[in-house]
């Protein structure tokens, strides 16, 4: 089994510092969240970790391997799935083909297509349909089906609410509880406290680019200053 | 000072050039400054507008032959012919930009291509122009009982030509219409928001680039004394295009520098021309990817590299100094917005949203993402327009009104992710929002040069204050990408603020600022609610908007759930339930703009 | 009404071979959002590397077609290496460099086969075929089949392999098809490949049309690339149609202007796109304001 390890972790845009000395860890089968507003550097964070923005590091490590060396389209071999922010579904393409290139390194003969499409029937239904043609809610749900097809030890989802209704928002809840409880370890990206408090065990909270706090997600759901400014109480 | 006696060195070396050089040599320095006048219309029109315009030798073929068939065929005279012909090439150049208006980038370069092949194509077949063999014979400039028929002497009056274009185009470059231009380059939504009139600005573009291209033609026929089809093909067009970037597109002098320097090239390697065309082909290939500026961004790139090494340094704020309060007028609607409702596809993102702002107010808006928020702002800047239903600002319907015209009308916005112009400094991204002027108002350019440069100076006094009282004062001639998300944001707060606006929108200003930026973001804008301005506020930080707002609006799946003061809504039964219970299960407005997005890629 | 069929025949024909030209453009604007100023200048390299092999080996049309193909291919990857690092950056730039590249190959040309060009013999020796009184050569049935077929291979390829669907994920979102496996430098680099192919494929085909010389590029590709926009940029389908439409437009003025055809050609071009930039089947991104 693998742990994900982020040690000072630094993303910078031009001059704009996006994160600053991030460190965390995600064990195996463990669901960490990482909450904060718009801007606090929690996308950066997980770009970074993908290669997919400029970073700097001590150390990005999955179990044995070194992220912070390994090209960005190396990642998903390692375990890795990744649920990009607005969930970036191809959208010309078919259902059934976003998902088959989530399992793009390896064979087509042996997918988990089907396991996805138990977990997720209306995209069994719509496998034929263009992604570019389903709602909000089903692109999401094809985001995490795609991530699922590498088989992966570890996801990053990034905002996975985003732009969806309180009763997808929930559904997406219970798809990533069951996930975490058959062994899949979680590293959540939000802005909506609420989700990711219901979803995780423990959590960040990123104000300005840095780990601002962090405790178990039971804890922190009771502090008066995060449920004021996070959960809007 | 320097600048004054580089200039005067620069004119005397230009004067006493032809001494020192042959008969052949003349000719070629004739032939550079022809091109050199060309360049600097395409650095205009490609560099700093953006217009990616590949007609410009059909420009300075218009011109040349306009020149050619009226001296000819109609027996004008030769400058009656230059003044017909520079008009000509203008209206040419007004008729190639039609296109500009409906496409952009690469668009617009094939379309421009075409013209240029179609006119190529009508010189070699048309009798009136000679066909493929061309004009030849055409009249001597008379220039009282001076001979032009002489190289050296009609390098003079090239030399009087160019300095007056180069002069205009400086102007051009470094007052309001040149900002402009480079703004609607790096954005052109961001400068319609500021008040630039995109499609007459880019008509502009074009009108300057016949213009030039006119003015290079007439030269050329004055100087040839012969015009024929292959003067003005594709190839020269290229090695024009390779002037200008190997010079730097966006540098009036670069393009003079690079003109020059290719057209000596090009004479040097005139017997092996193949090498020739192969030489600047890599060399535009390598200056693309090394130094996309060109020989004119060449020091600025090594000033970076340096500056890298040594470490940037972190730039501070000052304090904001606020405004005066203004006598607080009441009662009139400043914003009323009438069952609007905006359809993307199908998916309905603003669904019969009614609402009114008086005077004086801060408005919150609130709700969970992809509620409709900024589609709302969108519609009431006029980037969409709504399917349904009416915007009145002040009482008067403004609906689906371009946004240039509604800034015209005092609206100012600011965008969720920033939209500052990139390549220009902080300072100048305040002074297009200061310049309040027309397009129209271009015709002072060419009649009183002077007074634009007085508007000119007025506006950066004005700058200056501005900068003063946002605290920008030391990153004042930065560039805004260089600096830290916090000041950025104050940036575009004071930008959107020198458009002395009625109505201020801001799209989450406070998203991506720390604990101290947010307090001070909640005092600059209560000073600016104070100084008589209506402002509304997009925003997710709770806190803020319960402090800061005279009322909220609740917006849920594109429906107003509640409207209210701050204490009131919080606790509104359906608002509670928008952001925490489980109804509600609609498309929302960001998988609507998705799929647009998507479906138009 | 014969005259008219014949127009449409000889309009078609060219129609197939713009047709190969725009889809070549439209798979690397598709993968890499490039527009590429040097194809025409490819499809002449092509019709070069064709005839020329043709005409020094005697063997057969075919065997000259896949070798100017591989001579092309390599073209198109090394133009898109050293353009890597402007991709997904400025359009603008990228759009430049390939221009340059465009001259380069152009020179390259005139140095190695000289500035005045040579003919190039049909290779299909039989006459044209009678169809009720219209005269149909052979030749255009050989370049209308050869062109169906490259359509039908590309199609197949896309729908089809993993290859083909990766390449169109990284065409539509290249930072989640890195996040899917998928090495983006190298799809792109095949996209570009394919493009020149297509490019090789067109020129070795209109090599026997016309006249081959080394500014054909130039006219070729504008012609191309118009029938791409006409289409809809980026549209497989809309480069076929596109490309078919532009070669009847070609063709008719032609028949009717003569020696003003490419005058009223792209004079007509720039109304229909001034109508509909978006093109038959669409791209909307034209105009971000």
């Amino acid at each position: 089994m693998s742990t994900l390890t982020v040690e000072g972790l630094s993303v910078h845009y031009g001059g704009v510092r996006a994160a600053h000395d991030v460190s965390f860890t995600v064990e195996p089968g463990q669901s960490l969240g990482i909450i904060g507003a718009n801007g606090a550097g929690k996308s950066s964070t997980l770009k970074a970790i993908m290669g997919l923005a400029p970073r700097q590091a001590r150390a990005i490590r999955f179990g044995a391997h070194d992220l912070l060396r390994a090209p960005a389209h190396t990642l998903v071999r390692h375990g890795i799935g990744y649920v990009p922010e607005g969930r970036h579904v191809f959208p010309g393409l078919t259902v059934e083909k976003n998902l088959l290139l989530g399992a793009y390194t390896s064979s087509w003969k042996r997918t988990p297509i089907d396991e996805v499409y138990e977990l997720f029937p209306v995209l069994g239904e719509m496998r034929g349909r263009l992604a570019g043609a389903l709602s909000g809610g089903q692109q999401q749900m094809l985001a995490v089906g795609r991530a699922m097809m590498c088989r992966p030890k570890v996801m990053l989802l990034d905002e996975p609410s985003m732009g969806l209704s309180p009763k997808l928002v929930g559904d997406i809840a219970g798809v990533l509880k069951q996930l975490n409880a058959g062994g899949l370890a979680i590293l959540l990206v939000e802005q909506n406290a609420k989700l990711t408090f219901d979803v995780t065990t423990t959590c960040l909270v990123m104000e300005n680019g840095e780990i601002a706090a962090s405790g178990t997600s039971a804890e922190l759901s009771d502090d008066p200053q995060v449920r004021r400014i996070y959960l809007g109480l | 000072m320097r600048r004054i006696l580089f200039i005067i060195l620069a004119a005397v070396a230009a004067w006493l050039l032809p001494y020192g050089l042959g008969g052949y040599a003349i000719h070629v320095a004739d032939v550079a400054i022809i091109f050199a006048i060309l360049a600097v219309g395409l650095g205009l029109t490609m560099g700093v507008a953006g217009q990616i315009n590949l007609a410009q030798v059909a420009f300075f073929g218009v011109g040349a032959y306009t020149v050619a068939i009226l001296t000819t065929r109609a027996g004008l005279g030769f400058w009656t012919a230059a003044l017909l012909a520079l008009v000509t090439a203008v209206v040419a150049g007004l008729l190639a930009g039609i296109p500009a208006l409906r496409m952009q980038s690469h668009y617009l370069g094939i379309v421009t291509l075409g013209l240029a092949l179609a006119f190529t194509n009508w010189v070699t077949n048309a009798h009136v122009a000679g066909r493929a063999e061309g004009i030849s014979d055409l009249p001597v400039p008379p220039m009282f009982g001076v001979d032009l028929s002489s190289g050296y002497l009609f390098y003079y009056v090239e030399l009087v030509v160019f300095a007056v274009a180069l002069a205009f185009a400086l102007l051009v470059v470094r007052s309001p219409l040149g900002r402009r231009l480079r703004a609607m380059r790096d954005d052109d939504l961001a400068a319609g928001a500021l008040g630039a009139e995109i499609p007459l600005l880019r008509m502009t573009a074009f009108v300057l680039s016949g213009l030039y291209g006119g003015l290079a033609g007439i030269l050329y026929a004055g100087l040839i004394r012969f015009v024929a089809p292959e003067s003005f093909n594709i190839a020269n067009m290229f090695l024009l295009l390779a002037m200008v970037i190997i010079g730097g597109r966006s540098s009036i002098l670069g393009c003079v520098v690079g003109a020059v320097a290719l057209s000596l090239v090009r004479e040097a390697l005139l017997d092996a021309s193949g090498y020739a065309q192969l030489g600047y082909g890599l060399v535009v290939v390598l200056v693309v990817v090394f130094a996309p500026k060109g020989l004119a961004g060449l020091p600025g790139q090594l000033r970076s590299l340096l500056r890298r090494r040594g470490g940037g340094s972190r730039a501070q704020l000052g304090p904001f100094q606020p405004y005066e309060a203004a006598a607080r007028a009441g009662g009139a609607d400043v914003l009323e917005i009438r069952g609007v409702t905006m359809r993307f596809k199908g998916l309905v993102a603003l669904d019969e949203v009614s609402l009114t702002v008086p005077e004086g107010q801060i408005r919150g808006i609130v709700g969970p993402n992809g509620s409709g928020k900024t589609t709302l702002f969108n519609v009431i800047s006029g980037f969409y327009t709504p399917g349904q239903g009416a915007v009145l600002l002040r009482g008067r319907e403004v609906t689906g009104m371009a946004p240039y015209r509604l800034a015209q009308r005092r609206v100012a916005r600011t965008f969720q992710n920033l939209r500052l112009f990139e390549d220009l400094s902080v300072r100048e991204n305040l002074l297009l929002g200061l310049d309040r002027t027309r397009t129209w108002w271009i015709w002072r350019y060419p009649s009183v040069p002077w007074k634009v440069l007085g508007y000119e100076r007025a506006l950066r006094r004005r700058a200056g204050a501005l900068i003063e009282r946002f605290g920008l004062a030391e990153v004042a001639d930065a560039e805004p990408r260089s600096l830290p998300y916090g000041i950025q944001r104050r940036i575009e707060l004071a930008r959107a603020m020198a458009m002395a606006p009625d109505l201020l929108l801001l799209d989450e200003p406070a998203a991506g600022l720390n604990g101290e930026e947010v307090r001070q973001l909640a005092e600059i804008v209560r000073s600016i609610r104070d100084a008589g301005v209506t402002v509304i506020i997009i925003e997710h930080n709770m806190g803020l908007v319960m402090s800061l707002c005279d009322q909220v609006t609740v917006l849920s799946s594109g429906k107003v759930i509640a409207d209210g003061p701050p204490a009131e809504v919080a606790v509104h039964p359906d608002v509670v339930a928008a952001y925490l219970g489980d109804s509600m299960a609609a498309p929302t407005e960001e998988s609507a703009e998705a799929a647009v997005e998507e479906a138009t890629r | 009404m014969q005259v008219l069929l014949q127009t449409l025949i000889g309009g078609v024909t060219f129609g197939a071979v713009y047709a190969l030209v725009a889809m070549g453009f439209s798979i690397v604007y598709r993968t890499m959002g490039l527009v590429n100023f040097a194809h025409g200048s490819v499809v002449m390299i092509g019709a070069y590397a064709a005839s020329t092999f043709y005409l020094a080996t005697r063997l057969p049309f075919a065997v000259a077609i896949v070798v100017a193909i591989a001579v092309t291919a390599l073209i198109g990857l090394v133009i898109e290496r050293f353009l890597r690092p402007l991709e997904n950056k400025d359009f603008t730039l990228m759009l430049i460099g390939t221009i340059g590249f465009g001259a380069v190959l152009e020179a390259g040309a005139v140095l190695v086969w000289g500035a005045t060009g040579h003919a190039v013999p049909s290779p299909v020796a039989t006459g044209p075929i009678d169809v009720a009184g219209i005269r149909i050569p052979t030749y255009s049935l050989l370049v209308i089949a050869v062109a169906a077929a490259a359509t039908g291979l590309l199609a197949l390829f896309l729908q089809r392999t993993k290859r083909g669907a990766a390449m169109q994920a990284v065409a539509m979102d290249h930072q989640a098809a890195t996040a899917c496996g998928i090495h983006v430098g190298r799809s792109n680099a095949m996209a570009f490949a394919i493009g020149a192919g297509l490019a090789a494929l067109a020129g070795s085909l209109i090599g026997p049309m016309l006249y081959v010389n080394p500014t054909m590029g130039g006219t070729l590709g504008i012609k191309g690339f118009a029938a791409a926009m006409l289409g809809g940029f980026g549209s497989m389908p809309g480069a076929i149609v596109g490309g078919l439409a532009f070669g009847l437009l070609d063709a008719f003025a032609a028949g009717n202007f003569q020696e003003y055809s490419e005058l009223v050609t792209f004079l007509v071009f720039a109304v229909i796109v001034m109508i509909r930039p978006t093109g038959i089947f669409g791209e909307a991104t034209v105009n971000r304001a």
